[in-house]
């Protein structure tokens, strides 16, 4: 055992630290955090990425990227969340779902088209898996892509696909053996967003985020738009989510130190928020909540790092994570009291309105890639070994 | 980072856990099988009875295996191993609702003798530790009820070679059945002195208590108990880091029973919902039943975590208040959890006192308040805390 981050750790986090100062401007902070996404600043800054070579920092240098273990991308990803950057979660489907497939799964010509631009941050990719349908019961998705002889002819629906209205590809999940068992019929695709047919409309949430529904219409997609083998694209979602699933919990320990400075530094009815005896307990439960957060992702980087398939451990820190979030953002909104309940831009919002945003975003991530409650599912059959 | 144990550290698990799981070699087989025999009408006097077990033969094998020599230095006969080659014994003990006396004798006592000496002590006690000839337990707690170092007050005086004690050692564990007592006595503001007191010396009487856990608690009365100052663990008035290291080895080894004892718990109550059948089904399948056990098994690797940097960070001899508090901080309160949900897992028949469930019920309302529970760990980081820039200056890349 060896709990000590490593001096070449700290080493990188300081040159990550130095370039996020150089590099990243207020504005690429605030527009990764707008109701939009769409970010000139943000994608210079994706650029600059690319231009060290960090989208591709654990590629095989075949591909451009430098061979460096899981464990740097995690301390990376662990940096720009920490900064708020653009660039670690979300907003970059291609680099943390499209490459990681493509390079196992993927054609050379795909490869050779997709991974040196995503590694210079110049494609972006929107995710289409949920269905009106089809939602924690992903397998039951409907969307239909026939083969014609020629074209796949894709049509249906793509819910909550964030980010397709700028991004240039749809990372596609869709039907292509409707007499398959459910999981067994369905492909992968990547397809261009602006092929005739395909129609994107916005929905809005109570977030404050931006995401879409996405039509298919007879879209005709190209055999060359197949990933892998035709009606494995579950078991590749699978593998690869597996592969990729990494949780860095630099936002929260952000948070915490941010909370705990606002109680040292406020003031109410006289005495220091943080000499209630009620309000440092919490700041100091939710620390260790934090650390045992960091040392569950600690622990997926480091079996990823070390030819280690992550179990039960990949799934256990997306449920405490997430729901660490909703408990500090709970107890972030009632340390704040009626200032918090200001919304951003408002001129006396505390953290201008930060808190009162990642409350209402907060409530997400419950439910976002997986909810709660099919975490659970999959820790008590997959893992547990209970029945179904 | 490295979250995995060495290989031998490993082996060590799996010898631990097969001598653990002999039913005849551990006493724990003992209390079942006195909790299965009768009725006498009165519970805790029942559950008591643990208090005269004899276990004896389990300690023989410990020594015979070198368990109770591990962090001890091969001088004495022990293996030079470290707490965390400890931890894993604490952790089986746990998983088997083991005995304290290893705790108290081995962890808290005897490493404390080996850090502080003098040399003459180490001679005579560590030797006889290893060879399972003595037993040892810690009497801190006072009148507040707290393992703490500012709790103490007990009386000291000097009188010619000797040093008189007066006062009161409260909630001592395995009174009555050790050699010597670890005594602590003075003040913080006078400065801590450690005393190894005989456990038959004159002036010393017990009260014993009926806990919920069972086992041999005691009051203990220090009336003049007479000393000699070659029995001052460390140096006179200096025993405060000493008192230190030894309530963080106690708190970190409360946590790892607790955290052996929830994967006990999760075990069993997973075992137990994938066989038994309600309503035409195993009960494993209903999501109500699969969600306590997920919760139970995030709760279990959480304290393991947590606990096993604790541990980490005392092994080598690092800063750990923060770490331990932590660990002490979250465990108690997540093992509480695990119990009840094994408890709601396990219905009618985990109420049962031929079911082992009840065990590890009790064993945590004891391994939460040792070495202090939630609140005293929270106030604890609390304060640290409020000293502090950040709880995680290694990640601003500056501090190791």
């Amino acid at each position: 055992m060896d709990f000590a981050i490593a001096e070449d750790e700290r080493t990188f986090r300081r040159e990550i630290r130095e370039f996020l100062a150089a590099e990243l401007s207020a504005e690429a902070v605030r527009e990764a955090q707008s109701e939009e996404r769409i970010s000139t600043a943000g994608k210079e800054f994706i650029r600059k990425l690319g231009e060290r070579r960090w989208i591709s920092l654990t590629w095989p240098a075949e591909w451009g990227g430098q061979g460096r273990p899981a464990m740097d991308r995690f301390v990376l990803n662990d940096e720009l969340i920490y900064a708020e950057a653009p660039g670690a979660v979300g907003t970059n489907v291609g680099g943390r779902i499209v490459a990681p497939t493509l390079l196992i799964y993927g054609s050379a010509e795909q490869k050779q088209e997709f991974l040196p631009r995503i590694a210079r941050g110049e494609v972006d990719f929107a995710l289409g898996y949920t269905e009106p349908d089809a939602g924690s019961d992903l397998a039951s998705l409907q969307t239909r892509a026939e083969w014609d002889g020629e074209e796949y002819i894709v049509t249906g629906q793509k819910l909550y696909s964030t980010g397709a209205h700028f991004a240039n590809y749809h990372w596609l999940a869709a039907r292509t053996d409707p007499d398959a068992p459910k999981h067994g019929g369905i492909s992968l695709f990547i397809v261009d967003l602006h092929s005739p047919g395909i129609s994107i409309r916005p929905l809005s949430s109570m977030m404050d985020l931006r995401t879409n529904v996405v039509f298919y219409d007879n879209v005709r997609v190209p055999r060359s738009a197949l990933v892998g083998e035709q009606n494995q694209g579950f078991a590749i979602m699978s593998t690869a989510l597996a592969l990729e699933r990494m949780f860095v919990t630099g936002d929260l320990r952000r948070v915490v130190e941010e909370l705990i400075q606002y109680a040292k530094t406020t003031t109410r009815l006289g005495k220091r928020l943080y000499d209630d005896v009620a309000v440092r307990r919490q700041l100091a439960s939710l620390t260790t909540q934090v650390e045992i957060a960091r040392l569950f992702s600690y622990r997926v980087a480091w079996q990823q790092s070390t030819g280690k398939h992550p179990g039960p451990e990949a799934t256990i820190v997306k449920l405490f994570v997430t729901e660490l979030q909703l408990r500090i953002a709970t107890v972030a909104v009632q340390l704040l009291g009626h200032d918090g309940e200001l919304i951003p831009g408002e001129p006396d919002a505390p953290y201008g309105g930060f808190f009162e945003r990642f409350y209402r975003r907060s409530v997400m991530r419950n439910i976002v890639g997986g909810t709660s409650e099919i975490m659970r599912n999959v820790i008590a059959q997959r893992h547990l070994g209970l029945p179904r | 980072m490295n979250f995995a144990f060495s290989d031998e550290q490993e082996l060590l698990r799996r010898t631990a856990r097969d001598v653990f799981a002999d039913a005849a070699s551990l006493s724990i087989a003992q209390v079942r099988a006195l909790n299965r025999s009768g009725a006498d009408g009165d519970g805790a006097t029942h559950f008591s009875v643990a208090t005269d077990l004899d276990d004896v033969a389990l300690w023989r094998q410990m020594a015979e295996l070198g368990f109770l020599g591990l962090p001890f230095a091969a001088a004495h006969g022990g293996s030079d191993g470290s707490f965390m080659d400890l931890a894993v014994i604490l952790e089986e003990l746990g998983r088997a609702v083991g005995p304290p006396a290893y705790m108290q004798t081995v962890a808290l006592c005897g490493m404390t003798i080996a850090a502080s000496g003098p040399d003459a002590l180490r001679a005579d006690w560590l030797q006889a530790i290893v060879e399972g000839r003595v037993r040892l337990s810690a009497a801190i707690a006072e009148e507040d009820g707290i393992e703490e170092v500012s709790a103490v007050r007990m009386h000291v005086r000097r009188d010619g070679d000797d040093f008189v004690l007066d006062g009161i050692k409260r909630h001592v564990e395995e009174a009555g059945r050790v050699d010597a007592y670890l005594v602590a006595t003075g003040s913080t503001a006078d400065g801590i002195t450690l005393f190894l007191v005989d456990s038959g010396a004159p002036g010393i009487t017990l009260r014993p208590q009926r806990t919920t856990a069972g086992g041999a608690r005691a009051d203990i009365h220090f009336d003049a108990v007479r000393v000699p100052a070659s029995r001052i663990v460390g140096e006179e008035s200096r025993g405060e880091t000493a008192l230190q290291g030894l309530l963080q080895r106690g708190a970190v080894a409360a946590c790892l029973d607790m955290v052996g004892a929830g994967e006990a718990v999760l075990e069993m109550a997973v075992a137990y919902a994938a066989e038994r059948v309600q309503f035409g089904k195993r009960i494993g399948s209903f999501q109500a039943v699969q969600h306590h056990a997920s919760n139970m098994a995030v709760d279990v690797d959480a304290s393991r975590l947590i606990t096993y940097q604790a541990a980490w960070k005392l092994s080598e001899g690092l800063d750990a208040a923060m770490e331990v508090a932590m660990a002490k901080a979250w465990t108690g309160e997540a093992y509480r959890r695990v119990c009840t949900l094994g408890h709601q897992i396990f219905g009618g028949i985990g109420l049962m006192r031929e079911h082992d469930m009840h065990l590890f019920l009790r064993r945590s309302r004891r391994d939460d308040l040792l070495f202090g529970d939630a609140p005293v760990h929270l106030d604890r980081l609390a304060a640290i805390l409020d000293t502090v820039e950040t709880p995680w200056p290694q990640l601003r890349g500056y501090a190791p």
